[in-house]
């Protein structure tokens, strides 16, 4: 088999993602994360002393290495970015939890999107995050996709609009809905 | 949906819309009958209030999205003693550390100095272990455009620090922004700063991390250059810990971004970013701030936008000109020059910092300057003046060198491992990693401070032997699993220990399990090919061939191909590997329709290095359209365009090799992260470089000298005959004779059964001797060779264009 299969399957397994079958991103999480844990490593300790995760470097060398399909089908982009997104989401919160047991700080930390700027002042947030995205997910799966492209892979609005294939007049609607039920959720009034 | 939500949602917005104190009221008259709907509402328009409150007290306190504020290291104040240095005021933070005003605190002299101080576990291991080395490598570059590194070490407290000239000036943005520097102005500074990078580089020191913001202008015009080579010293001198999605590196070149190491022409690509900002007050790729666009530009090697269309009012005004004025200055030449520099593909940017400062003097003095933009003609014009043998003997070396042993050996394997690990590494991680049981709460885990792969797989293996020792067939295949692991994510010696215990384990099975075997010899197979020891390779294939032949006929397709493969590695005779090859075509692998056009893609190679030119030929045009693709061919045509130009350079079509090998190039550039060490790939290019008579052919070499690893002997003669053919070129004849001869006597000892790499390198050999006047040996290189050739083509020797060539030298 020929890398180029190999690539036809991740190309498949987001499409199976996208159409709603969860199954496929444990799938596609377990192909792409021991590498996407080894560029991180790599960008955290052998390399790069200055511990900076750029989503840039991962999303393209995911894609360099692993995807091989064509992002220009706007279909494919869509996958593509909300998966790197979600895999984003796992590695910080999973990091964070490993931190937290040894009692030490997160190295990689949430980055703050401008729409969301108390998000990442108290240490619980990424986890808090986590969770309360995952529920989202189940109410308004839309409103889950967008908040996770501009938390974990800094996308602009704009950005977020055209790869979703949304108008950026949603987008923000959307995102301020969302940032109402997070805060709710994460800063509830005493 | 949910119903209840999109209601929710809708009234959500729709309240919004009314005036604040009408808004309860309001939605209550939409809600009457639903009280569940209006709390929820309520309550979400209250959160929103809320949200609001927070974000603009969070950016009161100055936390907003461009704020880094992850560091959490204690690094000193003012006042103390690093050194013989005493710090007086803090000058700035950055990088990995901070910088101060420090003076001589020991009393030996006066002198004032930036003092960079940096903590060691931020630094890295490798920093650390290189600033030893480094130091007197920098502090010997004394040149009026850089700072000078004067003195360097370790504190008493363990932090490293370096001491620098001390310049008063300001960055170079703020000064031509202050000044309202026109371009002529900026160029002039340009100018400067190439002269900084173009000594340094005369030196062997890279930059690496070339930014406006290492650039100092003094009050009367002199450019200073900071922080040079302490990015030699330091790989990748980037920023603090911080939100990453915010960190864009706004002048890093695409190979840089891919993670690879920088060379002469990774600093050129950022003089080119930092030319362009200095010249439209655009960045070339877009918006900085973008992740797409980021993204975008490494993935596709995104073009700069032309510098004429980036230029605005406000930039037009900062540079003391009018729109239109600035426009038509950017367009020509100029614009040549610059894009010229942001080329993607680093051999198509100017090949070193002088060549970019000679075109901008000649630009500056009205004549025309040397930069064109790349286009295959160009370099076919070249071609066509160059002796054609040279050419061609390489084209084939190229060819049976390189694409056999490297782009194929990872590819055939790490296609493999995709679709392997995809099937049952999945499975494993899924039961070990990614669930929250064993690993988690491992003591194991709690020594580390990163989740690395390795470690996982370590505690793994150390628990197999407990958790299936009384079933021998199940520890055997997951040892199997573990083994190649370990090789894919670059230990081979630990996977290779894994897969050889379970060869063992497996013994002790009852009854057979010749699919376990079978799958451990073909990893050990391609663990041992990754470290280069494709004898040994070779003897594990031929063990899993041996298992199939007996278990599963008809499935050992793949397994004469991998056979065959490493065999032609290992020195074998090639017509060995070409019955292999032919075999194999009569059982092709299920769900595999490539399959028979890859076959005959090795079959064609085999044909050519055999002499038959023809048809080798013949067989690599069969196998081409398959192996097109839609639109992208994969990456087994790269052969098939090596071998084909080397057929178009016999009959003297020049552009149409050219052509051929470009697109070759532009593949295995593009694939190469997965498949070709960037060092790998450096000397290729180099090699083809020096024969396009492109002289950055020399510096590329000598970035990857002493670099490349070479344990096989296939590998040991690559490297030898493309530095020979670079040496030779560009360098020094006398090392170009060292490197050729050194292949030769390698491939004598070790290769001796494949006798046409011989022939190729008496080719290169005999052209060499000539262009010295040293006609004699020469001669004596061209009988050898023939005497090789004879051996190596058989019945296709008379007519051999290597074979006639060689006899013409000896009329």
């Amino acid at each position: 088999m020929s890398a180029a299969s190999a690539a036809g399957d991740i190309t498949q397994l987001l499409r199976q993602w996208s159409d709603g079958r969860d199954e496929a991103f444990r799938e596609l999480l377990s192909i792409t994360y021991g590498r996407l844990r080894l560029m991180a490593g790599a960008s955290m300790r052998r390399e790069r002393p200055d511990h900076t995760l750029q989503p840039t470097a991962l999303v393209a060398e995911l894609y360099l290495r692993l995807a091989g399909a064509k992002l220009a089908d706007w279909k494919d982009r869509e996958h593509f970015y909300s998966f790197c997104a979600r895999v984003m989401r796992w590695i910080l919160t999973d990091h964070a939890r490993a931190r937290s047991r040894e009692k030490r700080r997160a190295e990689l930390v949430l980055p703050l999107t401008p729409d969301i700027r108390w998000l990442g002042e108290r240490e619980e947030d990424v986890f808090d995050l986590d969770r309360a995205l995952s529920r989202l997910e189940e109410i308004d799966s839309r409103k889950a996709r967008i908040v996770e492209l501009r938390v974990y892979l800094g996308c602009t609005a704009e950005e977020t609009a055209g790869i979703l294939n949304l108008s950026k007049s949603t987008v923000d609607r959307d995102m301020r809905l969302a940032c109402a039920w997070l805060c709710r959720e994460l800063r509830p009034e005493k | 949906m949910d119903p209840f939500w999109q209601r929710v949602e809708e009234l959500f917005h729709s309240t919004l819309q009314q005036p604040e104190s009408e808004r309860e009221s309001w939605l209550a008259s939409q809600t009457g009958f639903d009280p569940a709907v209006r709390e929820e509402v309520l309550s979400l328009l209250a959160a929103d209030r809320r949200h609001g409150q927070l974000s603009a007290q969070a950016s009161a306190t100055g936390r907003d999205a461009a704020a880094g504020d992850g560091s959490q290291v204690e690094l000193p104040g003012p006042g103390l003693r690093i050194g013989p240095y005493r710090t007086e005021r803090l000058l700035g933070c950055g990088g990995m550390g901070r910088v101060y005003l420090a003076r001589r605190a020991d009393g030996q002299f006066e002198q004032t100095v930036a003092l960079k101080v940096m903590a060691p576990h931020l630094a890295g291991e490798e920093f650390v272990r290189s600033f030893r080395n480094e130091r007197q490598l920098l502090a010997a570059l004394a040149h009026p455009n850089i700072t000078r590194l004067l003195d360097g070490g370790v504190a008493s407290n363990g932090d490293l620090y370096l001491a620098m000239d001390y310049i008063e000036g300001q960055l170079l943005d703020r000064y031509c922004a202050e000044l309202k520097l026109p371009v002529e102005g900026r160029i002039r500074l340009f100018l400067q700063v190439c002269e900084a990078v173009e000594f340094a580089h005369r030196n062997l020191i890279i930059h690496g991390d070339l930014k406006p913001a290492n650039i100092l202008v003094t009050a009367d015009g002199t450019v200073k250059l900071l922080d040079f080579g302490t990015a030699k010293v330091l790989r990748n001198p980037g920023g603090q810990v911080t939100q990453f999605a915010l960190l864009t590196p706004r002048y890093a070149s695409p190979e840089q971004l891919r993670g690879e190491l920088v060379n002469t022409l990774s600093d050129i690509f950022s003089l080119g970013v930092i030319l362009y900002e200095m010249l439209t007050g655009a960045w070339p790729f877009g918006d900085p701030k973008s992740t797409v666009d980021g993204v975008d530009r490494v993935l596709h090697g995104r073009a700069p936008g032309a510098p004429a269309q980036a230029v605005s009012q406000d930039a037009a005004a900062e540079r003391s000109a009018s729109r239109e004025r600035l426009r038509r200055q950017m367009e020509g030449d100029l614009s040549t020059i610059v894009l010229k520099m942001l080329e993607s593909e680093p051999a198509h940017r100017y090949g070193s910092v002088r060549e970019v400062k000679e075109d901008l003097e000649r630009l500056r003095q009205g004549r025309p300057v040397h930069a064109r933009p790349h286009s295959a003609w160009y370099a076919a014009r070249k071609f066509v003046a160059r002796n054609w043998l040279a050419v061609l003997a390489t084209a084939l070396s190229v060819a049976a060198l390189s694409t056999l042993t490297i782009v194929s050996v990872y590819e055939s394997a790490q296609a493999r491992a995709q679709a392997l690990r995809a099937e049952r590494v999945a499975e494993f991680v899924k039961h070990t990693f990614v669930s929250a049981s064993s690993y988690w709460d491992s003591p194991l885990r709690a020594k580390h401070d990163a989740i690395q792969f390795s470690d996982v797989l370590d505690s793994a293996c150390d628990r197999l032997g407990k958790a299936l020792g009384d079933d021998p067939a199940a520890e055997a295949d997951m040892r199997d699993t573990l083994g190649f692991t370990y090789a894919v994510l670059g230990e081979p010696a630990k996977g290779e220990k894994q897969l050889l215990l379970g060869l063992q384990t497996l013994a002790r099975a009852r009854g057979r399990s010749p699919r376990i075997a079978a799958g451990l010899y073909v990893h050990l197979c391609d663990t041992r090919g990754f470290q280069g020891r494709y004898a040994d390779a070779l003897t594990a294939c031929r063990e899993a061939l041996a298992i199939w032949r007996v278990s599963d006929p008809s499935s050992i397709g793949g397994s004469l191909h991998d056979t065959a493969f490493m065999a032609v590695n290992a020195g074998e005779p090639l017509p060995d590997a070409e019955r292999m090859y032919r075999e194999a075509l009569r059982v092709p692998r299920r769900n595999d329709p490539l399959f028979p056009s890859i076959m005959n893609s090795r079959i064609g190679m085999l044909r050519l290095r055999q002499g038959d030119l023809v048809e080798g030929e013949r067989v690599l045009r069969d196998a081409e359209p398959a192996l097109r693709g839609n639109g992208d061919p994969f990456t087994e045509i790269v052969p098939v365009l090596y071998a084909r130009a080397f057929g178009e350079e016999v009959r003297g079509r020049y552009p149409e090799a050219v052509r051929l090998m470009s697109e070759a190039l532009d593949l295995v550039a593009r694939r190469r992260a997965a498949f070709m060490g960037p060092d790998e790939l450096a000397l290729q290019l180099a090699a083809y470089e020096a024969l396009a008579g492109n002289p950055g052919a020399l510096p590329r070499l000598r970035n990857v000298e002493g670099r490349l690893p070479s344990v096989a002997a296939v590998d040991r003669i690559r490297h030898d005959l493309f530095a020979g053919i670079v040496e030779a070129r560009y360098g020094s004849k006398a090392a170009a004779e060292r490197h050729l001869r050194s292949a030769l006597a390698t491939q004598q000892k070790q290769m001796s059964r494949q006798p046409d790499i011989g022939v190729e390198i008496y080719v290169r050999l005999m052209e060499l001797l000539r262009a010295s006047g040293r006609e004699q040996e020469a001669a004596e290189a061209a009988r050898q060779g023939l005497r090789v050739a004879a051996l190596a083509y058989g019945s296709c020797f008379a007519g051999h264009p290597f074979a006639i060539e060689m006899q013409k030298s000896l009329q």
